[in-house]
């Protein structure tokens, strides 16, 4: 497996506000797979991919990427981790607001020396004629491109979607997962995408349903719609 | 790294704010440089010059110029000396030139321009005085009625401050100055002019100390009667009479004695051959009646003499009683008695005591028996006269007194005999008391100065003292406020940049890449504006030290740069951005990357206080207020930091005017003459008192002060407080109180460093006395303490000018002089309070408004929201400014006083130098000023960022989430 997740589990706050978001998770994904992870909002979805991306702690069990304990990485092997295995794709953009499309791509390309070609990319993400333009003058749908540019520019091996779509209409999204199907498909990359669209789950290799903390369903697609295909 | 592309856009889109830490930065390294930088470069300079020039380490004056054998024996023992003598002659425009000869070793001529006076008929003159008379070189020009070329301009070291007596307050640089002239010119000048001072100028080399030196010159002989000043004559000859006058008694007296024996020896013949010869028996008794005539009258002269010394002795042994504290007075009758009485007292508990007692006793003892035995040999003496003269009537009746007479003459001879070999120990020691106890050594020494007491040397570099100690306490504080500001400011920026930092940590980026490229534009930043600030300060002292360039005879000065001043000016503020920044963000890092991207911050327990009673307006803006809490608290910093900067600005300028008026106002007569030979009756409409200088312990510095004291009278129009009191009670000046920490009731310690003496005094009251350091007891007290006549004077003050030899005075101080002494210290430092004082008020402002922007930019996103709600523009800056303001005022009433206090505190070591006891005042004007300005700078913020709140965009909600 290249993702391996046992049991793991996470709580916030204490007291009065202790919260715990993930009851014992378990699951395990395959290189090369597209996974979606769906549920319904505040059931821990992204706290899952956040965890699995190193970005938060866990209270116990435990994350294997790659045999890599990940979860008992200091902070400088985590930030290493991140660096050399992940790309992540926020739910809010997160661009840096004083440099360009190109600049913010690029700003990524120096984390590898086996970068992929940028014009090529932009090309796939139709940024091009947006590379000399700030974030503040993009729309949400350019943003997120720009954003997901910026995670596939190293061509990780690892990479963390949480709702790529949310922001974006139909045919926005559709364009953009077509783009994940390809990237997938060409690069090979293991893909981990959290969603609401349930549109998503026939285009996904496997599909991992939370509710509430915990697994409630976990399958795999045998056959695969293409995105292009998908409706909603 | 393509990252760092953002740093220029992150300045240009928030120029304002870097301009303002910047602007912030120069300006008050400027300030701080040039301020501490001008000191150095006045004392480098003058240090450097009294090095090339070979600064003397002291100077004295004699009656009688050294002989070449006297100076070749100084220098044998380690002291180099070298003639300085001049003479003060009348130059143009009523000035007076102090004319020298060319030196060769000592005190060198530091030429500024031309040449030296090699010639007869040439002069240099000194930089300021030709400068104020418009003379240039190549010119001639009048001194004393004869014309001379003036060959150079220059400056010597032993006159940087150009006095005409060591003790004046103030130059007057176009009213006194220096010349110089050639050797052979200047030995014409001395064949003329009778009125010259011999002055030298000595380097030690090390095996001689300054107070060997002045022992040695005491003792060097010389020629009393080659005395050229009158007034020592006069008191020279004085002296010698009395001298004369015991000495001749005594020799008289052996005269006589000499005589009696002879007349005796003559008698005791005559009496042997007394049938055979009446005829020489006749004459025997005219021999002796004769030379007991001659005894008998030298008795008086004798008696007179040692009954004086022995009221001397008993003087004496009273002083030695008061030096003990023992409160007793002893005469020559009950001294015995007494001194009995006191060794029973004391007992064993003070053996040493009891022996000096003891010997006390004994001394008197024998020098009363010696008196008594003169006394009765007087007596004696006078009994034998009358009957020798008894003797001689009763020669007729010789036959029949034959007997008695043989026996008589027995007796008187064996009388005569002692009293001859008696009379030869009396002469000795009589002259030996002489010798001893009147020996007036006369000395040829008028003054010694050691350069380090000399305030024509040393005032230049201590004035600079008082502006570089100013200028490092208001370098304190601002440096303070930029290392604050810097903080915040960084602490600020990282903040802000939170998310991207989050971003790009989950990214993959790793610590170092982020530290590095997060510190590179505040480093950037402070890097060029500290070099920027200190670069400047370095260009401003010239403008510094315009007014001490213009007052000091010193020459051109040369810039220095000082390496601490370049590590305080550069290094200091890279450090701490350096620093501030790597704690910051490696704080920051240290958080899981998700916090930074969710801009989690830690919330102040106190944001969830319950506020449901208040209004909604008032809650919000609370609620803001406790949310923005750290935001508050480092404007309450800021601001306080910069009100201390204020508060000093004030002091200064408060202090410095409050000692300029005081002085004016607490002085009462106008003329003050300090007298080095009093004479014997004063001029009727002055007044007399008793001035003497001795040095206090100045815990401040470590170090000694001067102090003056002064003896008056109760009579005294010019004070009007009393004297009455125990006597070593004095009344202080609130100077003096103010820089000694002296307070009613203290015992107090002056020593007279001269004489090697400490005087006790009980402080009974401060007065208001604000020029120098006086302190004021009852002048018969005084005259006592000092062991003065009765009638001694030696100061005189009058409302009017008193004519009086100029050859008696040592100074004339007038109240002019004084307050423009004081106005020209004030002038000294004027530049500098000003540029405090606006520093201060600048700096106040921009860290206002670096702060309040701060507050608001953090709030950036809420403001967007509120606005977006459909809150107004005058709701918005109620909700967002209102908070401020409340800091502001907090800051105000809390700073203000403690600022005050912390100077009160600062002050006395800022005027540890200065010789008058300044502390920390302003009026309460400066107060209401204070006040002003800052709700002025708080209203002038307020417009600018409520400009800034109009910006503020509706969109800005839509772009960006907290
Ligand atoms: N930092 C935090 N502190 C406290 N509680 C948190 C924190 N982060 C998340 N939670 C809580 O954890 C739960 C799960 O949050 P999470 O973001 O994983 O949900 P989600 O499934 O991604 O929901 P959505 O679909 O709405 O994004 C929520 O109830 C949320 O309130
Ligand atoms: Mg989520």
């Amino acid at each position: 497996m290249f993702i391996e997740v046992n049991d793991i589990k996470k709580s916030y706050g204490e007291g009065g506000s202790y919260v715990q978001v993930l009851k014992g998770v378990s699951t395990g994904i395959q290189k090369g797979q597209i996974c979606a992870i769906l549920g319904p909002s505040g059931s821990g979805k992204s706290t899952l991919l956040n965890t699995i991306g190193g970005l938060d702690t866990i209270d116990s069990g435990s994350i294997k990427i790659n045999d890599i304990e990940i979860s008992k990485l200091n902070p400088k092997e985590s930030s290493l981790y991140r660096r050399n295995l992940l790309g992540f794709i926020f739910q809010f953009y997160n661009l840096v607001p004083n440099l360009t499309v190109k600049e913010n791509i690029q700003v990524c390309e120096y984390l590898t020396k086996t970068p992929l070609d940028i014009n090529e990319l932009m090309e796939i993400l139709g940024l091009s004629e947006h590379q000399k333009k700030f974030p503040s003058q993009l729309s949400g749908g350019q943003q997120q491109r720009c954003a997901i540019a910026r995670a596939l520019i190293k061509n990780p091996e690892l990479l963390l979607c949480d709702e790529p779509t949310g922001a974006l209409d139909y045919q926005a999204s559709r364009e953009i997962l077509m783009l994940i199907e390809k990237i997938n498909k060409k690069y090979g990359t293991t893909m981990l995408i959290v969603t609401h669209n349930t549109a998503i789950k026939e285009m996904v290799h496997r599909v991992i349903k939370i509710k509430d903390g915990q697994i409630s369903q976990d399958y795999a697609n045998t056959v695969l719609k293409p995105a292009s295909q998908l409706e909603w | 790294m393509i990252l760092n592309k953002r740093i220029i856009r992150e300045l240009k889109d928030n120029w304002v704010r870097y301009g303002a830490l910047a602007f912030l930065i120069i300006f008050s390294l400027a300030l701080v440089v040039s301020m501490a930088g001008s000191t150095d470069v006045v004392n480098y300079t003058i240090d450097k010059n009294n090095e090339k020039n070979r600064l003397e380490d002291g100077e004295f004056s004699v009656y009688v110029p050294l002989t070449e054998n006297q100076q070749q024996q100084l220098e044998k023992l380690g002291a180099r000396t070298e003639a300085a003598f001049y003479v003060d002659l009348p130059g143009p425009e009523k000035s007076i030139l102090r004319i020298f000869k060319n030196r060769n070793n000592i005190n060198t001529i530091e030429l500024e321009a031309g040449r030296l006076a090699d010639q007869t008929g040439e002069i240099v003159l000194e930089k300021h005085y030709a400068e104020n008379h418009r003379i240039d070189v190549g010119e001639s020009m009048i001194v004393n009625h004869k014309s001379y070329l003036v060959t150079g301009i220059a400056t010597v070291p032993d006159y940087s401050n150009v006095v005409q007596n060591v003790s004046d307050v103030l130059a007057d640089l176009t009213q006194f100055s220096l010349g110089f002239v050639s050797e052979a010119e200047f030995n014409q000048l001395l064949a003329e002019d009778l009125n010259v001072e011999y002055n030298y100028s000595y380097k030690l080399d090390g095996n001689l100390t300054a107070s060997e030196l002045k022992e040695k010159l005491i003792d060097l002989d010389f020629d009393k009667n080659r005395v050229a000043n009158k007034y020592m004559q006069e008191i020279i000859n004085t002296i010698e009479k009395g001298k004369n006058d015991l000495s001749g008694g005594v020799n008289e007296l052996a005269d006589g004695t000499q005589k009696l024996a002879n007349g005796t020896s003559s008698l005791e013949q005559g009496s042997s051959e007394l049938a055979a010869g009446a005829g020489s028996l006749a004459n025997g008794t005219d021999q002796l009646s004769s030379g007991l005539e001659e005894l008998t009258s030298a008795n008086v002269t004798l008696n007179k003499a040692a009954d004086d010394v022995f009221q001397g002795m008993i003087a004496q042994v009273n002083s030695e009683f008061e030096k003990m504290g023992i409160t007793v007075t002893v005469t020559g009758d009950n001294y015995g008695t007494v001194i009995d009485r006191l060794i029973k007292t004391i007992g064993e508990s003070d053996a040493n005591a009891v022996m000096a007692l003891n010997t006390m006793k004994a001394q008197l003892d024998s020098y009363k028996a010696f008196k008594e035995g003169l006394s009765a040999y007087t007596n004696g003496v006078e009994s034998a006269y009358s009957g020798s003269l008894e003797l001689s009537a009763g020669a007729d009746g010789l036959y029949q007194g034959s007997l008695a007479v043989a026996s008589g003459v027995n007796t008187l001879r064996n009388g005569s005999a002692e009293l001859n070999s008696g009379m030869g120990e009396l002469k000795n020691q009589v002259t030996n008391f002489i010798d001893q106890n009147m020996d007036y050594q006369y000395v040829n020494l008028i003054t010694f100065l050691e350069a380090d007491d000399n305030q024509r040397i040393t005032s230049c570099k201590s004035d600079a003292a008082i502006n570089k100690n100013s200028a490092l306490i208001a370098g304190v504080i601002i440096l303070t406020l930029i290392a604050y500001m810097i903080s915040v400011f960084v602490i600020h920026t990282i903040d802000k940049e939170s998310a991207v930092i989050g971003a790009l940590y989950s990214m993959g980026y790793v610590k170092k890449e982020l530290l590095r490229h997060f510190m590179i534009l505040p480093t950037v930043i402070v890097t060029a504006a500290s070099m920027l600030g200190t670069g400047l300060g370095f260009l401003l002292i010239g403008e510094n030290i315009k007014e001490n360039v213009a007052y000091y005879s010193y020459p051109g000065y040369t810039i220095v740069f000082p390496p601490y001043l370049l590590i305080y000016g550069i290094l200091l503020p890279i450090l701490i951005a350096l620093f501030v920044n790597y704690m910051v963000i490696n704080n920051k890092l240290s958080m899981a990357p998700l916090k930074l991207l969710r801009r989690e911050k830690k919330q102040h327990p106190l944001t969830n206080i319950d506020l449901k009673e208040m209004g909604f307006i008032n809650r919000y803006r609370i609620r803001q207020l406790l949310r923005e809490i750290r935001g508050n608290i480092t404007l309450f910093c800021g601001l306080s930091i910069a009100i201390l900067l204020m508060v000093f600005g004030f002091s200064i300028y408060g202090s410095v005017s409050a000692y300029v008026n005081n002085v004016a106002s607490d002085v009462a007569y106008n003329y003050l003459y300090l007298l080095k030979y009093p004479m014997e009756t004063a001029p009727g409409d002055a007044t007399k008192a008793y001035t003497e200088s001795l040095t206090a312990d100045l815990y401040l510095t470590g170090g000694e002060m001067d102090v003056t004291v002064q003896g008056i009278d109760d009579e005294n129009p010019y004070f009007d407080f009393s004297l009455a009191g125990e006597k070593n009670d004095v009344v202080i000046s609130d100077s003096v109180a103010n820089k000694f920490g002296y307070k009613v009731g203290d015992e107090i310690t002056l020593s007279d460093n001269l004489e090697d003496r400490n005087y006790n005094f009980r402080v009974k009251e401060v007065v208001n006395f604000a020029s120098g350091l006086y302190i004021f007891m009852d002048i018969n007290n005084m005259r006592e303490l000092f062991g003065k006549e009765d009638d001694y004077y030696n100061t005189l003050m009058s409302d009017q000018e008193l004519s009086i030899e100029a050859g008696r005075i040592a100074t004339v101080i007038t109240v002019d002089k004084m307050v423009a002494a004081a106005r020209q210290m004030f002038t000294m430092m004027y530049g500098l309070v000003i540029t405090i004082l606006g520093a201060s008020v600048l700096l106040f402002a921009i860290v206002m408004y670096l702060l309040v922007k701060m507050m608001i930019d953090k709030s950036t996103f809420s403001i967007s929201l509120i606005k977006v709600f459909g809150y107004n523009e005058r709701e918005i800056k109620k909700l967002y400014l209102g908070t401020t303001f409340y800091t502001v005022a907090l800051s105000t009433i809390i700073a203000i006083p403690v600022s005050k206090m912390i100077i009160n505190k600062i002050f006395p070591y800022m005027v540890s130098n200065v010789s008058a006891g300044m502390n920390a005042t302003m009026s309460p004007q400066s107060d209401l000023i204070m006040v002003a300005i800052i709700l002025g700078a708080y209203a002038a913020v307020n417009f600018m960022v409520g400009r800034h709140l109009k910006k503020i965009s509706l969109v800005e909600i839509l772009k960006e989430r907290e």
